[in-house]
């Protein structure tokens, strides 16, 4: 008989017996152990403790994990009217902004109409809606700001031509400013030209000379800029790189560090999907950081605006993520939805999930419920449009205290690429308005430029 | 020393106990979990529009999550399938749960930390990824993705660290040469990226993402000729690759959405990976017989590898499916003409004409089938309808100054010419033909403009150019 694996304790003693009892099998007896009754109490005793002291399997509870919030049909809430020109064809209205162009005390809208090369303006007048075309040949604008640029008392604008909407790597694109003689006529001067495809213009004095100078983002397709443009006076602007990659779809300028010198926040779609923040020193000098990445590269950056939608006096970032224009058939993605970025201050922001929205595009902050706190309305130009239930308005509704509650505001018409809130002059509810882009079927849902007002109380 | 049999009685009567007290605690354990579990089951998703055997599927999971023995199978199978069909909130309520019962999994802390790290949620995407990589030292997607989410949290000396641990392991990764290029570039020093990327391409020139790179930093250096002709390398490359991810794409064998899988394939084929985009095609077309979508798909992509009559087959099953859609009529005539049969792709443009009017990609079809008739009229006619209707493509414009040419309109094909370098201001064959017209009509300074674009165009060849120089010079008796 051997005798293995012998195990000396304290208080008792265990020794397994390995025996061979025949020539041929080698088995294991029975254990013999040998040790005080007394620790056998020892022993349930101690299991027992641990059943109770906590050696349980731990499962996370479902708090603090993602919400998943029913969404709530509001599609009657809002009154749909087309407004402007009627159309033929398929519209292609890639942006809108707000603007008192006029100067009249009442907002209206401006817009790009990259189907017609043009840019429109929605005057808000008693009768309602009077649209004009401001400049045409300007090919693909994607984006109108106004800004006195030339600070004589009256608004220009400043436009961003992409030269063609769809992928195109050839520098064809080019920054345009409509200069406002202060009658309401505009001259195009062309800024810049031949360039990757400009896909936003903003205004602001980076370096301190007191004049406006330009932040440009050029989205060009395998390679793209974005630069600031140095106001040089009568017209001429001299270029400062501050990145060399494609996809850049939107430039806001604001001071975003506090500091009191303006910034440039970029949103850089493509394989990047990536913010940057550009902070100025107000000399004309910027250093670069990431803010906001996503490592998933069929993300979709869509659209950024600034807001201070927690109300705490810093410009937070709302951002979307919706384009679903690669691959097989534009469509959506299951991460396509909103999302906002907390300014924490000295140039630190926190990610924050507003909502899913597929295709969402165009985000805007908007006290749209009128209950104090600034909900987010969003767009949807890339929607299962086949299936009846598609959404292409969302209104996200905050609670005050940054919850947010999905309700679908539209399903109809679809392919909506652009949005904006409008104050109107009678004191009620904002309006939104809405622009259409069609550029892949369906067609049986479409619309050009809609003005959408409260129907009745939610 | 032996036992008294009082002692043997207390022994046995231990042995007992600690079994039922083992057991007892097996059981506890079990029911626990089972019931924590349960507690945390996401809400079944809307499943409108997906085939019933996923709801059966999911289902069964479910009932396997709620079971005393299978919960963690149950769960497991969960957060797979949800995952795969792009209910990524339940994917997530599955996974964090998953990462705690089952520790040692590496997969759990990856999937959850991919989906994190898709939605920009760095903060919780990076533990996740360090967690997987203690678990799983060698897979190498999960440490580009730690090292991609380091970097777009501005920690570039990290993410470059991770860089070149893949580098050790694996010398020839494409990403994560494009990765450590891109800390340097960040650095402050894009000659080190450039000549890292160099070195690369040499050596692997199908790479598209680091030709991209290569491109961007040759724009900033300036350095013009290598960007054209570095322009040319990446077409040849093709499109932006995503990185294989074999975690990720297994899950692809449990989707049941026909256009995830189309998209899938979609992404798949541009990177040379025909298998695996015909295998997601093939699942999405036994999920869903009646998309025209996949079936299109499959047969665009029979055609690409040269299995014509496979093709065939599915782009008419696609246009049979889905008459109004001009996508399946366009590829089927054009396989129909690759294979030959004329008279087959004539009518399969009349019925696809006949289905949609309007489409202007069947009109460019049916122009061209007038120009090689010799109608030159009809053709003009069809061509200046395509182009009204697809105004950001210069191949009408291209067709029309082609059949102007052949009316002898030159006037109106030379307009047709710029039509088409106004979209595409680089087109090889309409910066010739503007070149010679410039030149025969004796504008010397617009045919050196001419000729200057056409220096810049690789695609041109040389032999071309030569032509067109030696034609300048005899007009205008000097070079351009």
């Amino acid at each position: 008989m051997s005798e293995i694996f012998p195990f000396q304790f304290k208080g008792f003693r265990l020794v397994l017996h390995l025996v061979n009892s025949s020539r041929r099998n080698l088995y294991v007896r029975p254990l013999r152990i040998f040790f005080s009754p007394r620790w056998v109490g020892g022993i349930v005793v101690a299991l027992l403790l641990a059943l109770f002291a906590g050696c349980r399997p731990s499962v996370p509870d479902s708090e603090g994990s993602v919400r998943v919030t029913e969404q709530v049909d509001l599609v009657d809430y809002l009154k749909a009217t087309p407004v402007g020109q009627t159309f033929e064809g398929q519209p292609w209205i890639t942006h809108t902004n707000t603007s008192d162009l006029d100067q009249d005390g009442k907002i209206d809208v401006l817009f790009c109409d990259a189907k017609e090369n043009s840019v429109g303006w929605l005057q808000q007048t008693e009768q309602g809606w009077i649209e004009s075309a401001l400049a045409t040949e300007i090919a693909a604008p994607v984006h109108v700001e106004p800004s006195d640029i030339d600070q004589d008392g009256d608004l220009d604008l400043l436009i961003a031509s992409m030269g063609l909407v769809f992928p195109n790597n050839d520098k064809i694109g080019s920054v345009v400013i409509l200069e406002n003689d202060g009658t309401g006529q505009f001259t195009k001067r062309v800024i810049i030209d031949q360039i990757a495809r400009v896909t936003d213009v903003r205004a602001g004095d980076f370096d301190g000379d007191g004049r406006i100078d330009l932040a440009v983002g050029q989205f060009g397709y395998d390679q793209g800029e974005i630069r600031w443009m140095r106001n040089m006076g009568g017209w001429r602007f001299e270029s400062h790189m501050l990145l060399h990659l494609s996809g850049t779809i939107n430039v806001c300028v604001a001071d975003l560090n506090g500091d009191s010198h303006l910034d440039i926040a970029a949103l850089v779609s493509q394989q990047w999907e990536e913010i940057y923040l550009f902070e100025g020193d107000g000399a004309g000098n910027f250093e670069k950081k990431v803010i906001f990445g996503s490592t998933n590269e069929d993300f979709g950056s869509s659209g950024m605006a600034l807001y201070d939608l927690n109300r705490d006096g810093r410009l937070d970032i709302l951002y979307s993520n919706g384009d679903g224009f690669d691959y097989a058939r534009p469509g959506p993605r299951p991460w396509h939805g909103v999302q906002w970025l907390e300014n924490r201050g000295n140039g630190f922001f926190a990610y924050q999930r507003v909502g899913d929205f597929a295709g969402a595009h165009c985000p805007v902050g908007v006290d749209l419920d009128q209950d104090g706190d600034m909900d987010v309305v969003a767009v949807s130009a890339f929607n299962e449009w086949d299936r009846p239930q598609a959404a292409s308005m969302m209104l996200f509704e905050n609670d005050g205290r940054m919850n947010f509650t999905p309700r679908l505001l539209a399903r109809t018409p679809t392919h909506l690429l652009t949005c904006v809130a409008v104050n109107l002059d009678d004191g009620e509810a904002p309006t939104l308005l809405t622009g259409g882009f069609h550029a892949y079927p369906p067609w049986d849902r479409m619309s050009r430029l809609m003005d959408w007002r409260r129907g009745q109380t939610p | 020393m032996k036992l008294s049999s009082k002692q043997s009685r207390l022994v046995g009567i231990a042995l007992l106990a600690i079994a039922l007290v083992a057991s007892g605690f097996g059981l506890w354990r079990a029911m626990d979990l089972r019931s924590a579990v349960a507690a945390i089951l996401p809400e079944r998703p809307n499943l409108d529009g997906f085939v019933p055997e996923l709801g059966r599927r999911l289902e069964a999971a479910e009932g396997s999550a709620r079971s005393l023995w299978n919960s963690r199978g149950g769960l497991s199978e969960l957060a797979r399938l949800y995952q795969a069909n792009g209910f990524l909130s339940q994917a997530r309520e599955c996974q964090r749960s998953l990462v705690e019962i089952d520790p040692q999994n590496p997969t759990w802390p990856y999937f959850l930390g991919n989906i994190a790290g898709g939605y920009g949620d760095l903060q919780t995407a990076l533990p996740l990824l360090q967690k997987t990589i203690q678990l799983a030292p060698d897979y190498l997607p999960a440490r580009v993705r730690l090292g991609d989410s380091l970097m777009k949290s501005n920690q570039n000396a990290e993410a470059a660290t991770v860089y070149r641990e893949v580098l050790s392991r694996d010398p020839e990764n494409g990403y994560a040469i494009t990765g450590l290029s891109r800390t340097e570039l960040n650095g402050g020093n894009p000659d080190a990226a450039r000549q890292r990327l160099l070195q690369f391409v040499q050596r692997q020139p199908q790479f598209a993402p680091a030709w991209g790179l290569l491109i961007s930093i040759e724009e900033r250096l300036g350095n013009e000729t290598a960007v054209a002709e570095y322009k040319l390398r990446a077409q040849d490359a093709g499109r932006q690759r995503e990185m294989p991810d074999p975690w990720i794409d297994d899950l692809m064998a449990e989707c049941y959405d026909p256009y995830r899988l189309s998209v899938a394939a979609s992404a798949a084929d541009p990177s040379n990976n025909h298998a695996r985009a015909r295998q997601l095609l093939e699942r999405a077309v036994t999920i869903a017989p009646n998309d025209d979508l996949p079936i299109r798909l499959l047969g665009n992509l029979m055609s690409d590898l040269g299995e014509m009559t496979s093709a065939r087959t599915y782009l008419e099953r696609a246009a049979q499916i889905d008459p109004k859609e001009p996508d399946n009529w366009s590829y089927l005539v054009r396989v129909l003409k690759a294979i030959g049969d004329m008279p087959a792709a004539n009518r399969a443009l009349d019925a696809g004409l006949a289905n949609c009017p309007e489409a202007p990609v069947l009109h460019l079809e049916k122009g061209r089938r007038y120009a090689a008739a010799g109608r030159f009229e009809a053709a003009a006619a069809s061509f200046a309808f395509a182009r009204r209707n697809l105004p950001e493509d210069s191949t009408a414009s291209m067709e029309l100054a082609l059949v102007y040419f052949k009316q002898e309109r030159l006037e109106e094909g030379v307009v047709a010419l710029h039509e088409v370098v106004k979209i595409d201001p680089n087109h090889p064959v309409a910066v010739v033909l503007l070149a010679r017209y410039a030149i025969s009509n004796g504008d010397a300074a617009d045919a050196a403009n001419w000729i200057k674009r056409a220096r810049k165009q690789p695609k041109i060849a040389a032999r071309d150019l030569a032509q067109v120089v030696k034609e300048y010079r005899s007009q205008f008796g000097q070079l351009p």
